[in-house]
Order: C-alpha cells, then structure tokens, then sequence
C-alpha cells in the first residue's frame, strides 16, 4: 500500500444496497424488504473526512456496517486502497481489517462489561500477533494517547466504572490501536454531553492530523459536520440526495431537504436566529418498505412539482465537487 | 468488590439468603457423611424399627440400620446426582444454545425444533424407560437426567445470543478481525452464563427429585443410598414406622425447596427490574 499521493482515493463506492427481509409468519418466505440502504455512491480521500447526515432511519447506520462488511450489502460494490473489500476472504481481509475500524455511538455497549481496559485494549496487539514483546507498554501508550493519563489508573477499570467520555476515549483508543487508515465513527460524539462532546471531537481532530486518518463521520448533529467533515452527503430515505464540500454545501444548500435540515439548526447569534427563516417539513419520514414512487422526498417536498411524483431524479454534477438529486437544479 | 456488592443485593431476599446457608449445611453434611454417622449406613445387628430416640436420632429400619446414617450417605448421592446431572444439561444445553444463536438461520431453526421436541417429551417416563432398558447405576443415571433436561438452557443462552451477537462491542471485535469462534467464547459467552447458571440452579434441583423418583421405583443405583429408596423402602411399612418416611422426605423437600428460593434470589439480583412488576 503506498501512502505518497496526497489526494489518492481510499475509498470508493458505488451503488451500495442493503434490503432487510421482513419477517411475515413462520413458513411464509417474506416477499417486502426495509431498503435501509438504496444505492449509494461516494468516495473519499485519505486524510479526509466525509460526514453522512440525515435523519434517524436513513440507513447512516447501515451504511456505516456495510463499509465494514460487517454486514453483507445487497448490491454494490466497496474499494477501500484499490481492492473490493466485498471479494476478499480469510487472511487477506484480515489483512484489510486492519486498515479500517469504527466507533460507535453507544459507549456501554461498545465495551464488553466482563473486560478490563487492559484486555479490551490487548486483544488488537494480540489478534494481529504483533510484537506483543511490551504488551502493557503499547496499551499504556495508546491510552495515554487518547488522554486517559495516567494510564495505570485506568488499565483495571471495567466499562461500568468510566465515565461516558472516558468509554468513549477507550473506544477511540481500540480503533487507533492498528493504526489504521480509515476510522468509521457511527454517532461517535451524539450520546456525550457538549463538553465532553467538544473534547471529543478535538481528539478526533488532533489524532487524524498525527496518524493521517480519514473519518466516515456517520451524525444527525451538523454543528459537528461544520467543525470536522470535509465533505458532506445527506441522506433521506436510503438514498443521497446532495453531496459535496462541506462549505459549499452549508452556505447555499441546494435541495429542499438539506435546505430543511440546515434551518432546523439552531444559530447562536439571537439576532441572526431572528432573521432566520424556518423551513419546517410536515409529516414524517415515510416507510422504507415502501418508499414513495419518484422522488422519495416529494410526500414532505414544499417545492413538490407532478413530475416528482412520476420519475426518480438522478445525482447531477453542479461544479466544485457539487453532487444533488432534484428537478429543481436540473 | 463486585462480588461484594452482589451478596449485599441477595441478602436483602431473606428467604434466599437462609436458603443460601440450608444449602451450605447439606453440603457439609454431605462431604462430612462417614465422619458425622453414627453408624455404618449398611450394617445390620441393631435392633429394627426402632422409633427415634438417643442413640438413633431418626430411629432404625426393618433391618436394623440407623436411619440418620443413610438419610446422611443419602444427601450425597441427591447432591452429587443433582449437580453432575445439571452440569451435564448446562454444557449441552450451553453449546446447543450458542451454535443456534449465533448461526441464525438454517441451523437455529433445525436446533430450535429439536430443542422442542425434547421439551415435550415426558421427561420422567422417557428416563424410567431408558434407564430400564440400560440397566440402573449413578453415572447412567447422570447422563440420562442430564441429556433430558437442556432444552431451557438451550433456550436462555441462545436469547442471550441473539441480544449480544448484535451489540456494538460484538461488531467491534468482528470489525478487528476476530474470529467467529472467538467471538463465541471470549465475548458473548461470559456474558451469557449467568443467566444459564440461574436456569441451571433449578435444574439441579428438578435433576434430584427426578432421581428419587427413579429410586423410588426400584430404578436407582443399588449400590448406593439415596432419598428416593429410602423412601421406596419406607413405604409399606409407613403405618407403624412412619419415621423412615418422615426424614428422607423432609430433607429432600428442604433441600429442594432452598435450591429453589436460592435460584429465585440470584435470578432477582441479575434482573432486578423483572422483581418490581
């Protein structure tokens, strides 16, 4: 794997599925699928952060489990450094492993109860048989690495006796742990309080310009996507909507359902906040099961034309890396 | 600490707690049985039926043998029938509950139908004809009770399975590279034992007055003394002796009864909200 070309790309995909089947009865085979994910595509750069957004249930999550292969897509392919993850078996995607790991937004349920520290945080040394010659070292460097200092106060402790910040640095730590090159963070930082939240997020920071990490940033929170994401992909329903840098992106939303999203944040200034105008979408999000027919966000679209109703619009380029799916920007 | 913490939760549950020490003291009774008889449990020479009295706490039998010595030999056998017979159901039922669980699919489905179809047998009858048909002796007799009574172990791991296969640190392991059965065995299983633990309480319990049914049908170990032919043997004579009956009796039912309060107590300290409702 060569790490010289700056803007090489460490992952690509394109036309991601995941169907779940729906259980109906005991000997029915179930003939309707949730579409968590429905084709998606994007790429990202190394030392680069992309943000997914959207609402619960978008299939954020998914997302971040099938760039993993923690579960297996329906459809569609993954690269990640220029071999699809989704071929690969046995020791070579150990080996890709490696490369690629996740935090998760549970912070309890990201640590087994019945581990120390210590042993959550050996088990990467151990598993890729690394030179485990000074074991306690390398678990003392990482932790005193994601600040958890000094790290012999620590190394016995099990989940339940950390705080939710500190369960959250020992997640981080067992992600950093391989050195890996891509780090996925499913709400890494929405269960923690502002503080802890904000010092979270430094750490991320600070440990991607050390170990040029790129971050999938999987959040429904876009004053984190503001302060971390390079690019931007919003999701509604299974499917990207509008995609590209994340400035571009925040400063002139172009589909309806970003534009929604983004006046939904709240605005410190009370003086800005009073100019604001407010883009409420009414109803919810429909049924994955069945999503509407066209454009799956015409049922909530203020802008709704009759051709949305009828035909599905498609990811059109709009310069500067600007991706958006929608009649009005045709 | 942790241990600490968790016999100050289960004292609060009296009832478990005395049941606790109940089942202490039949241990010890057990484990100290040639020390603590009186009397050789098969010798003959004193005088029959005896009623209790100095001497013979619990009295004698048609043959002359002190009660109180063979209802001690007898806690034995119920305890270790009781303990080996669910130990044996909580490793079946243990690896049948792990492989369904975590498999999915196919394989759950093949493994839950026979895990039903071994719940709906009538246990005690399908044990009496297979012992009857293998021939009696303790280690028959364990096997049989055990490979019987898995089907809840079976059961509660693989539930705890399907919660935990899911669970962020599961995925985390997987997303490091872990193997499946590594993840079986240091992830999932230490957190799906203690609950199994709890159904295997009961377990050892059921497994000691299944074996004194066989007993006391004629179908225990002949070698050894166990509640079950005690009370077998005490039965035609219940009417003018009935102290050969009253002992082994209530010292099974008391044991069975503190295996049970006790089961309930840690049952209640591991699912504290299940008690509330």
């Amino acid at each position: 794997m060569k790490r010289t070309d700056e803007t090489e790309t460490i992952l690509e995909i394109s036309g991601l599925k995941k169907y779940f089947p729906l259980r109906e009865g005991f000997f029915s085979r179930s003939s309707r699928f949730v579409r968590a994910v429905d084709g998606i595509s994007f790429s990202l750069a190394r030392k680069e952060t992309m943000a997914l957004v959207g609402e619960s249930g978008c299939g954020k999550s998914t997302t971040a489990k099938l760039v993993l292969r923690l579960i297996e897509p329906t459809a569609g392919t993954i690269r990640f450094l220029g071999r699809n993850v989704l071929e690969l078996g046995g020791k070579e995607l150990l080996a890709l492993r490696r490369e690629m790991q996740i935090i998760f937004q549970d912070t309890f349920a990201s640590l087994n109860p019945r581990k120390r520290v210590r042993e959550i945080l050996s088990q990467p040394f151990r598993n890729y048989r690394m030179d485990t010659g000074n074991l306690e070292e390398k678990v003392a460097e990482i932790l005193e690495l994601v600040g958890l200092s000094p790290p012999a106060i620590f190394l016995d402790r099990h989940p339940h006796e950390l705080s939710g910040g500190q369960r959250q640095r020992v997640g981080i730590a067992r992600a950093l742990a391989l050195h890996p090159t891509l780090i996925v963070a499913d709400e890494a930082v929405s269960a923690l309080d502002v503080s802890v939240k904000a010092q979270i997020l430094d750490l991320m920071k600070r440990l991607q310009r050390q170990f040029d990490l790129s971050f999938l940033f999987i959040t429904h929170d876009l004053a984190v996507v503001r302060s971390l994401a390079d690019q931007v992909a919003v999701m509604y329903l299974g499917l990207i909507v509008e995609r590209g840098p994340v400035r571009r992106v925040f400063s002139n939303p172009l589909h309806p359902y970003t534009q929604a999203l983004l006046s939904a944040t709240p605005v410190p200034n009370p003086r800005l906040a009073r100019q604001k105008k407010r883009m409420l979408l009414k109803g919810d999000v429909p049924s994955p099961v069945d999503p509407p027919k066209g454009c799956r966000f015409h049922t909530r679209c203020p802008f709704v034309m009759s051709r949305c109703r009828e035909e599905e619009p498609e990811l059109k380029e709009k310069g500067d890396g600007l991706v958006v799916a929608c009649f009005l920007h045709e | 600490m942790r241990f600490y913490q968790f016999w100050l939760r289960f004292r609060k549950n009296r009832a478990a707690e005395i049941s606790f020490y109940c089942i202490l003291v039949f241990v010890s009774l057990a484990l100290l049985a040639p020390w603590l008889s009186p009397y050789d449990p098969f010798a003959l020479g004193q005088r029959p039926f005896l009623p209790p009295q100095s001497g013979h706490l619990m009295g004698t039998d048609d043959l002359g043998r002190d009660t109180l010595s063979r209802v001690l030999y007898g806690t034995r056998v119920s305890l270790m029938v009781g303990v080996l017979a669910a130990a044996t159901s909580l490793i079946i039922g243990t690896a049948v509950g792990s492989v369904s669980g975590y498999s999915g699919g196919f394989v759950d489905e093949l493994l839950m139908r026979a895990t039903e179809y071994v719940l709906v047998i009538p246990r005690f009858f399908l044990a009496l004809l297979i012992v009857a048909m293998m021939g009696t002796g303790i280690t028959k007799i364990v096997l049989v009770i055990g490979f019987l009574d898995w089907p809840e172990i079976a059961r509660v791991v693989r539930a705890q399975f399907l919660t935990f296969k899911e669970r962020e640190f599961v995925l985390a392991a997987r997303a490091m590279g872990l193997k499946n059965w590594e993840i079986i065995f240091t992830e999932i299983l230490p957190n799906a034992i203690p609950p199994a633990i709890v159904v295997g309480s009961f377990l050892v319990a059921r497994a000691i007055l299944l074996e004194a049914g066989l007993s006391f049908l004629g179908l225990g170990d002949p070698e050894l003394i166990s509640w079950g032919m005690l009370l077998s043997d005490a039965q035609e004579r219940i009417w003018f002796s009935m102290w050969l009956a009253i002992f082994p009796g209530l010292a099974m039912s008391l044991l069975v009864l503190s295996i049970n309060l006790f089961g309930d107590g840690i049952n209640d300290v591991l699912n504290p909200r299940l008690k509330e409702k």
